[in-house]
């Protein structure tokens, strides 16, 4: 029997042009021969293969775009991937709004509402807010004695001579004859600053009356703000500026090839101390998305999968833990905000925060996790992502 | 007006193209949308990776739209386009000129019947590209495509004892190929 023959007439059997006249013969010699019947089961296991191959190839939903453009179309570039700058559209006024009031108010407060700082090397930056007491008495028996209730209530700034408006202030007859006021002294115990009691009397004359007035000038032992040593003492409208990295993956994360620099991982924030250990502030950056959405291209559904770096804004808070270190101090940062191409975008990140002694330098590590919330043709699709962060921070 | 692109005929569309506007476009994208799966799938079967046939894929339809710049009628539009589709697989393939070898596709475990499948077509289209390019358009176009061999003739411009041959000696070249692992899978 020639198998050969055999051979070709399955394969043509099997693809339907087998003429009829021939199927007996090919059924004969099937039935009597085992070679050609393991031909026949080999070329049966591949036409099935094959045929069970039929829908699995679906072209990349980039190439309808990349011909539109060779082509030169308006159609189906209108009809293509609609992923706006949908944040910057709905919420471009209110950002840029919210970033003029921010550099106003920090213009204003720098160089206007300052709190001044001395050179106690004890508490470099520190000032004394403490309502000393005023107790007068007259020194005449012709007159009663005044009230020994305080009397006002003024700011005495360290390591500077008692402020000489008070007498005008409160009594623009007495004219000072003699006004000293010395240097409070510090007790530094436990991390505490305690302004130890300092008494003065201040003597005045009432060109009026003619008499004499003596003010006596105490300050109560003050607790000052607890700082850890070696840190600078901040005001409450410290600021410092932070520029971070982020190396994370993204879920899902398309194998698309993207330019993976620096610059396209990155942000760069403004925080305000609020209190001593939380700040509130604002921070924008660029950053790689995965995304995988559908779009919609005259009723065919087209799967898109896209790797943008994608511009974001958001405001946060910072808190710093109470535990430290040596000079590492644990944090955590909420940021929420939207992006490019949507919102919201939330930000959590956990680390550690290394501040050396008497510098303004911070340097951080920690863990990210985003999710982005995008809209695509009414549909909503989530990115996450999850990753290191590493940054410095200048505190002014 | 896309309801109204969709109800048109191939014929219908193809004379559109011709008028180069923003009809002409909605035509167009109704024959993509009709026939990219099965051209995409030619053009992936016939070179066999994915970057090539994408750009293979790409140029087909741009070629296609660039050509048709007058009403004539066509009565076999996917056999039209799969013409061109050859013309610039061809052109691939003889400037890439890529071979991979069978047993690095080969790996054998316990596998579910869904797995075999996956594996055998893995094979078939790593097989496939070890064909001789008139053979493996032969059987792409009778496997993939469904044609009958009048058709292939008829795109191919050669006898129908031509296809024959090159279907079958594709086929017999395949088994050859495959026959080891098919032996091999069945056992498990």
């Amino acid at each position: 029997m020639d198998t050969g023959n055999f051979s070709e007439k399955i394969i043509e059997f099997l693809d339907g042009e087998l003429p009829a006249t021939e199927e007996p013969n090919l059924f004969l010699a099937l039935s009597v021969n085992e070679e050609l019947r393991s031909l026949l089961k080999e070329h049966l296991a591949i036409a099935r293969s094959v045929r069970s191959d039929f829908n699995s190839i679906i072209p990349p939903a980039s190439a309808v775009q990349n011909i539109a453009r060779a082509l030169r179309f308006k159609t189906i570039e209108d009809a293509g991937p609609s992923l706006k700058p949908l944040f910057f559209a709905k919420f471009g006024r209110t950002a840029v709004l919210m970033l003029s009031t921010a550099i106003i108010t920090f213009l204003l407060t720098y160089f206007f509402l300052r709190p001044e700082t001395n050179t106690n090397p004890q508490s470099p930056k520190a000032i004394v807010q403490t309502p000393p007491m005023i107790i007068s008495s007259v020194e005449s028996s012709s007159v009663p004695k005044i009230s020994s209730s305080p009397r006002t209530v003024y700011i005495v700034k360290e390591n500077q001579s008692s402020d000489k408006s008070f007498a005008q202030a409160n009594n623009k007859n007495l004219e000072e004859i003699e006004q000293t006021f010395p240097r409070p002294t510090y007790n530094n115990s436990s991390n505490n600053l305690l302004l130890e009691t300092t008494k003065q009397d201040n003597v005045y004359r009432d060109r009026s009356l003619n008499l004499v007035l003596s003010s006596t000038s105490r300050t109560k032992n003050v607790p000052l703000a607890k700082y850890p040593e070696s840190s600078n003492v901040h005001s409450g409208w410290d600021f410092g500026i932070n520029l971070r990295g982020i190396a994370g993956k993204s879920f899902p994360n398309p194998n698309i090839a993207t330019s993976n620099s620096v610059l396209n991982n990155v942000s760069l924030g403004l925080y305000f101390t609020q209190w001593d250990d939380i700040k509130f502030g604002m921070e924008f950056g660029k950053e790689l998305f995965g995304l995988s959405y559908n779009n919609e291209i005259n009723g065919v559904q087209f799967a898109y999968e896209q790797k943008p770096a994608l511009f974001w804004a958001a405001v946060g808070v910072d808190y710093t833990l109470p535990y430290s270190f040596y000079y590492f101090q644990p944090f955590v940062t909420f940021l929420a905000g939207g992006s490019q191409i949507g919102g919201p975008l939330v930000k959590g990140i956990g680390g550690l925060r290394y501040r050396p002694a008497y510098s303004n330098l911070e340097l951080y590590l920690g863990a990210e996790g985003t999710m982005l919330l995008y809209q695509n043709q009414k549909v909503y699709y989530l990115t996450r992502k999850v990753g290191l962060t590493y940054g410095i921070s200048i505190i002014f | 007006m896309q309801n109204e692109i969709e109800k048109l005929s191939d014929n219908e569309l193809f004379k559109l193209l011709s008028k180069k506007n923003r009809e002409s476009e909605y035509a167009f994208l109704e024959i993509y949308r009709r026939y990219s799966g099965r051209i995409y799938a030619y053009c992936k079967r016939f070179l066999g990776n994915r970057e090539d046939a994408m750009d293979a894929f790409q140029d087909t339809f741009v070629n296609f739209y660039k050509a048709a710049d007058e009403p004539k009628d066509m009565t076999n539009l996917p056999a039209y386009l799969l013409r061109i589709a050859r013309n610039v697989c061809l052109n691939f393939a003889r400037q890439s000129r890529t071979t991979t070898q069978l047993e690095d596709y080969m790996y054998f475990e316990n596998k579910s019947d869904q797995e075999e499948q996956d594996e055998l077509l893995g094979l078939i289209h790593t097989a496939l590209q070890q064909l001789p390019p008139d053979y493996r358009e032969a059987f792409i176009l009778r496997e993939y495509e469904g044609m009958s061999y009048q058709e292939i003739a008829e795109l191919l411009n050669i006898s129908l004892a031509l296809v024959k041959i090159r279907i079958f000696r594709a086929k017999e070249k395949l088994r050859e190929i495959l026959a080891p692992y098919i032996s091999e899978l069945s056992k498990m």
